[in-house]
C-alpha cells in the first residue's frame, strides 16, 4: 500500500508564487485525507514545501532555476518528500544562515526560522547533487 | 485569513483566521497595524482560529512583538492548537512572548 503524489512546475511560468502555494497545498490535502494522515502531518508536510518552495521559487528565478518537481509517497509508516529542481547548486541544510533563539526580543533577528524549522520538525533530511540538479529528500513519520 | 478586532475595558483583541503563509503574510501584518492604535495598551492576539502558519507569518508575530515593545503596550498570545504552539516553541518565542491558554488567561495577564 503505497500512494503518492508528483508535481511539476514550470518557474518561469508566469503563475505567481502564491498561486502556487494554493496549488500545492490543496492538493497535499487532499493526499492526506486519502491516505488518513493526522492533521499534525498534513501540517508537517505543508510546511516542509512552503518553506522550500518559497526560498527555491523567489530566489531562484533569477538563478536560472526553471523546473521545479515535488514528489510525495506515503507509506505505511513515513512519508517522503523529495524536492528536485535545476537551479545553481544549493544545499539549504549547509547554505542557510541559522537563526539566534536565544536573543532576547528587542534584537532577535527577524527570519531564518524556515530552514530551522525542516531540520527540526522531519525524522531525516539529506542532500545531493547529482546530474546538474538539486534533491532534497525528507522524511516524516506517519506517527505525529 | 482574516484578522478581527475587538474591544473591551481597555483590551484590544485580534482573532486571526485561516491560514498565514508566504503569499498572504503582508497582508496579515497590514491588517494588525490597521486595528491597533495609539491608544491600545494591552492587546491580545486570540488564534484559536489560526490553521496555518509558516516562517513568513512567524516573523510578522515577531515583527508586531517588537513593534508593541517599542511603543511600551503590553501584548500576549493565546488559544493556539497544539501543532500552531509547537511551531512556536520551536522558533524560540515561548522565551520571549506571553502564550496563553485562553483568552481569559491571557487578559488576566495583563492586570
Amino acid at each position: 500500500m503505497k500512494s503518492s503524489l508528483s508535481l511539476k512546475i514550470e518557474v518561469g511560468g508566469g503563475d505567481s508564487v502564491a498561486t502556487l502555494l494554493e496549488h500545492v497545498y490543496a492538493e497535499v490535502v487532499d493526499l492526506g485525507e486519502k491516505e488518513g494522515w493526522p492533521p499534525k502531518l498534513v501540517y508537517m508536510v505543508n510546511l516542509v514545501l512552503e518553506e522550500l518552495e518559497v526560498n527555491a521559487l523567489t530566489h531562484g528565478r533569477a538563478s536560472g532555476l526553471e523546473e521545479y518537481e515535488i514528489m510525495i509517497s506515503s507509506q505505511p509508516k513515513v512519508v517522503t518528500v523529495e524536492l528536485t529542481d535545476d537551479g545553481p547548486p544549493f544545499n539549504p541544510l549547509t547554505d542557510a544562515p541559522l537563526p539566534d533563539l536565544d536573543a532576547p526580543l528587542e534584537s532577535r533577528p527577524i527570519g531564518g526560522l524556515g530552514i530551522y524549522l525542516i531540520k527540526t520538525m522531519v525524522d531525516d533530511v539529506s542532500y545531493r547533487r547529482e546530474a546538474e540538479r538539486n534533491h532534497l529528500t525528507m522524511k516524516i513519520g506517519r506517527d505525529q | 485569513m482574516q484578522v478581527t478586532p475587538e474591544r473591551s475595558d481597555g483590551i484590544l483583541v485580534l482573532s486571526t483566521e485561516g491560514r498565514i503563509d508566504g503569499s498572504n503574510a503582508h497582508r496579515f501584518h497590514d491588517q494588525i497595524n490597521k486595528a491597533i492604535t495609539s491608544e491600545d495598551k494591552n492587546i491580545v492576539l486570540d488564534l484559536e482560529g489560526l490553521e496555518y502558519i509558516s516562517s513568513a507569518g512567524l516573523r510578522i508575530v515577531l515583527l508586531v512583538a517588537k513593534e508593541i515593545r517599542r511603543a511600551e503596550s503590553n501584548f500576549a498570545l493565546c488559544s493556539m492548537s497544539e501543532t500552531v504552539e509547537q511551531v512556536f516553541q520551536l522558533s524560540g518565542f515561548g522565551q520571549i512572548m506571553d502564550i496563553h491558554d485562553s483568552r481569559e488567561a491571557a487578559i488576566a495577564s495583563f492586570a
